[in-house]
């Protein structure tokens, strides 16, 4: 029985070692830059002169308005999806009517379509609409890409209600209103939550979109750190700005992979 | 007055009809329950009475008011679900108080309805708890505090103990009677369960496919079922082929008559206008089959012998096949004496046949 014992801990070794090497292949890229973010210097050698915080202290000034307005935005987009997609998921999951198919698909095809074709589409309409260089235009624009994944969140949570909740709530005297907001909203609550973060950790990072559509009043992090690496290269407080980045992506991610998985199955878990 | 009227109810889904033309009442205060198979239309008209659904034809009347327009929240029903419906993410008691607070009572007064809500239901105390940390039987007991405390005119149960097991039914029968009892609240059951049905309810409406085929109460459907269908489906029974012989005297408000059947002639309660020669069904209940001792002259009238082909020992009965010429007959021993016959497969049997009813083969169809 020993042998067995032996084989066991043989067996979760070696699927430690696969997915640990597993996780560091993947996120090498991530983990360099990140060592880099530590280094003396304004170029990047290896080995480095020495290890410090300086590189995130010195990018403070000129990033963190960047930052913020990214954060903002993707803070923006979520909200504007919310507010959007519950209404719209209530018909959709609750009502059947001619054309419901060709709707459904429209509305989840957003990111299905060329991220070029989108943002060319958008400069030509923001352009004549004086949307560009807003921030509504750029929450707009990235609500639009985003809002696929909160569709498909919450709808997922509306599916799971059981029709009885809401029948017996009309029977105990509940308004159709009254019903919605005491039965089905606080159960979809988590659905919400989920497509939130995903259209938030989206927005957040999003590039292609946005750099046809930013101008010198909104500046957000994505393309502020495309500008960094046209100017100087890569350097450590590159490194350390792309770290912030991603350890809010991260953050964020952690959070909707706890909190949200029943709801984006096959979406992106 | 808080009666309730069904007249010339109709729904369909699509092509088949799920009611058709239904009139039935609900007289003010009395238990009535809807009996019949799955499918056979008695949620779907619970569910038109609730406002749940829209019937095509026909119209539902709560005392003189046609309630076909009304939307379910205003039509101050109770409605108890097969499928517990208890909202998952609010307390028992933020549950039972739901009601009150769609009707805007006062903050002292819900509280004081729901105290009084969860002792009517034998759970006072368990207020604070949420839902899933309760059993089946005890989530659907707050699903019935939830909807007296309302004080509804009309209850509406929708075969609320077919997802209990046993034991907890039965407590669960008791507790639904005790509760109409004390409320005196008109109330409309609908459940595929005969025991259910006849341990709940004075009067009963038999359903099947859309129709009601028979209403009375439980000892009306059992000593005189108008129907094959209702002949089967109300307990268990015999059906053999016979020919009407000669007719009787009335007797206990019945006919009887003399028919044919296995061989003997039987004194059996019929219609009647039954005519000497005319092909019937006899219908004999198992338990009304008796065994008698093995040197008692047969055939004779009402007494046949026949073979024993299966049996099955089912605690309270012994459940016996027994072949008697070319019919078979099912019989139910009980007593003392089903001991006796739990591994008689093959024995002779002679059996005396009690209480016999006559369907005519026209309704057969």
């Amino acid at each position: 029985m020993r042998s067995v014992r032996w084989g066991r801990l043989a067996a979760k070794l070696s699927w430690g070692v696969y997915l640990g090497g597993l996780i560091a292949t993947l996120w090498l890229i991530f983990l360099l830059l990140f060592m880099h973010s530590f280094f003396k210097g304004v170029t990047l050698e290896f080995p480095p002169e020495g290890l410090t915080f300086e590189n995130y202290s010195q990018i403070t000034a000129q990033f963190f308005p960047a930052l913020r307005l990214s954060l903002l935005l993707g803070l923006a987009a979520g909200l504007l999806n919310m507010v959007l997609a519950i209404p719209a998921s209530f018909v959709l999951c609750r009502h059947e009517f001619p054309g419901k198919n060709l709707i459904n698909a429209f509305l989840l095809a957003p990111n299905m379509v060329p991220a070029i074709s989108l943002a060319l589409g958008l400069l030509a309409l923001y352009s004549t609409l004086r949307l560009m260089d807003t921030f509504w235009g750029l929450t707009l624009a990235l609500a639009i890409i985003t809002m696929p994944y909160m569709l498909r969140s919450v709808m997922a949570a509306f599916n799971e209600l059981d029709p009885a909740l809401e029948e017996a709530a009309w029977t105990l005297g509940a308004s159709r209103w009254r019903t919605f907001r005491l039965v089905l909203l606080p159960l979809i609550g988590p659905g919400v939550l989920a497509g939130l973060l995903l259209s938030f950790v989206i927005g957040f990072n999003e590039f292609t979109i946005i750099i046809f559509l930013y101008g010198p009043k909104n500046l957000p992090a994505s393309v502020w750190l495309w500008n960094m690496l046209f100017m100087y290269g890569i350097t450590p407080q590159f490194a350390a700005a792309v770290a912030i980045m991603q350890l809010v992506s991260f953050g964020v991610l952690y959070g909707l992979v706890v909190l949200g998985r029943r709801y984006l199955q096959g979406v992106v878990f | 007055m808080a009666s309730v009227r069904v007249d010339q109810l109709t729904k369909r889904f699509g092509k088949t009809t799920a009611v058709d033309r239904v009139t039935l009442e609900v007289p003010d205060g009395q238990l009535i329950t809807l009996l019949g198979p799955s499918g056979c239309g008695k949620s779907t008209i619970l569910r038109c009475i609730a406002g749940l659904a829209e019937p095509d034809e026909g119209q539902i009347l709560f005392g003189d008011r046609v309630m076909n327009d009304v939307p379910t929240a205003r039509r101050k029903i109770g409605l108890l679900f097969q499928r517990l419906a208890l909202f998952p993410h609010m307390r028992v008691a933020d549950n039972v108080a739901f009601g009150l607070r769609m009707q805007r009572r006062p903050a002292t007064e819900i509280t004081r309805r729901v105290h009084e809500g969860l002792e009517l239901v034998h759970l006072a105390g368990y207020g604070n708890r949420y839902p899933r940390e309760l059993s089946g039987g005890q989530q659907q007991r707050v699903a019935l505090a939830r909807t007296l405390v309302t004080d509804p005119d009309i209850l509406l149960f929708d075969e609320p103990l077919s997802s209990l097991d046993l034991k907890l039914r039965e407590e669960l029968k008791l507790e639904i009677r005790r509760v109409h009892a004390q409320t005196g609240k008109t109330t409309l059951y609908v459940t595929h369960d005969q025991g259910e049905a006849f341990a709940i309810s004075d009067q009963v409406y038999v359903m099947h496919e859309g129709r009601v085929v028979q209403t009375g109460t439980p000892r009306e459907l059992y000593e005189h079922p108008t129907s094959p269908f209702v002949a089967a489906f109300i307990g268990a029974n015999n059906f053999v082929p016979a020919i009407a012989a000669v007719r009787g005297a009335p007797a206990n408000g019945a006919t009887q008559h003399t028919v044919e059947a296995l061989g003997i002639q039987l004194s059996a309660s019929a219609p009647d206008d039954l005519r000497a020669g005319e092909p019937v069904m006899l219908l004999v209940r198992p338990e009304d089959i008796e065994v008698q001792a093995a040197d008692v002259a047969a055939p004779a009238a009402n007494v046949v012998q026949g073979r024993i082909t299966a049996s099955l020992f089912a605690g309270a009965s012994t459940l016996l096949d027994v072949v008697v010429g070319g019919d078979r007959l099912k019989v139910a021993v009980h007593g003392a004496e089903r001991f006796q016959y739990i591994d008689s497969v093959g024995r002779d049997i002679v059996l005396s046949l009690g209480r016999c009813t006559v369907l005519r083969t026209a309704t057969a169809a």
